[in-house]
């Protein structure tokens, strides 16, 4: 018992000697405890998500599973709209094509339908480059409404008639090219010149009398010539800056 | 004595006679399988056609005797027959300036060798149609497509007037217009001038060297002015054509063993099958 007390006898002493003291140490923590900076007031979102406590995420869940069948639901429509949009293209395009078709149309109402036709962007690309493939009016028409659509959509024009130019199931015959190739460097297809080049190399060998798996038809030497020639004005109009 | 039908009948033959708006349609043509020659609906009078059935009769008249009831001095091609093509409905006005650059690759590409148009009138006595007489003007296609290409100055197009000086008056259009030799030289010059161009050199000198007598003969028959020099042009032109087929052929591995070798290359229709010259 006795050791005990000496033994905090000589705990209070050292204690009693400490310096600072403990009184003065305590004061000093209180003093710098109540000049601490008070935390940052919680946003509206974290009050929120405090409020909901566990209900959060199932709100959080119903949140996006609503804007996911949103985005869906638009897309969906949008698409839809889109297909209803070129079937009516199409309806209205077929009254043209026939107006180019008829026996007895004239070349005022051939040119006026391809007109019209170009008038309706990239889903008159196909249709006209498919006229482009007959011979007579309908196919000069067809090239004309062509250079008249590169006005308003260069890109889509000169990417489907160069892909068509590379084509090799004989889709055109040579006068469809000699259009195809016009209609190239009229319409300033830059992009197309290393694909007329290699053209130029294959009409070469054509006119050389290699084999001519270039056309559907036939041509004579002077219709080769005239591909010829008409590559060669192409890639000079392609070369001016 | 003037009643409603007699007004009514004036107003009918006055719109008949009336210039009717150009119209060029898409003619059917021989295409690759031949050559075309096409018949286009001439301007008429009353005087002439009571009213457009009778001209397109007297036009599908014309066509029939053309492609099939006379036979044509031109050298006939291996690879199709020229066909005469009754366009109806076509009506090109008399200057023919819807024949642009456009439409004329269009029917050399399909091609035809001759657009063929023009007016016709006559004069009626008792209601008997006599003394018919026609302005005709014949483009030459392949002619005027290399005046596009900038080959040839010439325009192509020739004007001639029907019935020709001498020859007995007619009240029949067929007869008028079928009769004359004229339309056999510049078929054969067409002819001619598109298979040299198309590497039938042999063709073209043929016709070439036949379509200059022939033109020869129009050009002496006419007594002057735009048309003389016109066919005069187209005489000069033809041979010179004729000239550079048989240079043409002479430099190809095809005719070194042929009848060609043999011709002269100054004067390249002395000597040919086809003769020519005037």
């Amino acid at each position: 018992m006795g050791e005990i007390r000496d033994r905090l006898d000589h705990i209070e002493s050292e204690l009693g000697q400490l310096k600072p003291s403990l009184t003065e140490r305590l004061a000093r923590l209180e003093a710098a405890a109540a000049a601490a900076p008070k935390p940052p007031p919680k946003g509206r979102g974290a009050r929120l998500l405090a409020w909901m406590g566990a209900e959060a995420p199932k709100f959080l869940a119903a949140v996006v599973l609503l804007v996911v069948t949103y985005w869906i639901k638009d897309s969906v429509d949008l698409a839809i709209k889109k297909q209803q949009l070129q079937l009516a293209y199409s309806k209205e395009m077929q009254t043209h094509l026939e107006h180019m078709a008829a026996a007895n149309a004239d070349r005022d109402t051939i040119e006026r339908s391809a007109m019209l036709l170009a008038a309706y962007g990239e889903p008159a690309i196909i249709p006209l480059l498919n006229e482009a493939r007959n011979d007579g009016l309908r196919g000069a028409a067809a090239e004309s409404g062509l250079r008249f659509l590169a006005l308003t959509d260069p890109e889509a024009v000169c990417r489907v008639l160069t892909r068509a130019l590379q084509n090799r199931s004989r889709l055109f015959g040579w006068q469809g090219h000699l259009r195809i190739v016009r209609s190239l460097g009229d319409s300033g297809c830059s992009g197309a010149r290393p694909v007329l080049e290699r053209y130029r190399d294959a009409l070469r060998a054509a006119a050389a009398g290699g084999a001519a798996d270039l056309f559907a038809d036939e041509p004579k030497a002077d219709g080769l010539q005239q591909l010829q020639q008409e590559v060669e004005r192409s890639l000079q109009r392609l070369a001016r800056p | 004595m003037t009643g409603p039908r007699t007004i009514a009948l004036a107003g009918a033959c006055w719109m008949f006679a009336l210039p009717a708006a150009a119209t060029i349609l898409n003619c059917r043509t021989a295409g690759q399988d031949g050559y075309t020659v096409i018949l286009s609906e001439p301007d008429a009078t009353p005087a002439a056609f009571k009213d457009a059935p009778e001209m397109r009769r007297a036009m599908n008249a014309l066509q029939f005797v053309l492609d099939q009831g006379r036979d044509g001095q031109w050298l006939q091609p291996s690879n199709g027959a020229v066909n005469f093509v009754f366009c109806e409905g076509q009506r090109p006005v008399l200057d023919g300036r819807e024949f642009d650059k456009t439409l004329v690759e269009t029917l050399y590409n399909q091609s035809v060798l001759i657009e063929m148009w023009g007016s016709v009138d006559a004069e009626v006595a008792g209601g008997v149609r006599s003394r018919a007489s026609a302005q005709i003007n014949f483009l030459l296609v392949p002619v005027r497509f290399a005046a596009n290409q900038r080959e040839t100055a010439l325009g192509g197009l020739l004007r001639l007037t029907y019935p020709e000086a001498g020859a007995p008056p007619t009240g029949d259009f067929v007869e008028l217009l079928a009769r004359p030799q004229d339309l056999d030289g510049f078929v054969a010059a067409a002819l001619g001038y598109k298979a040299l161009r198309e590497g039938s050199f042999d063709l073209a000198l043929g016709n070439l060297c036949r379509s200059a007598g022939l033109i020869a003969r129009v050009e002496a028959r006419l007594t002057g002015g735009r048309a003389k020099a016109e066919a005069a042009a187209l005489r000069q032109f033809v041979v010179e054509a004729a000239g550079r087929a048989l240079a043409a052929a002479k430099g190809d591995h095809r005719f070194q063993h042929g009848p060609l070798m043999l011709l002269d290359a100054a004067d390249p229709c002395r000597g040919s099958a086809a003769g020519g010259g005037p």
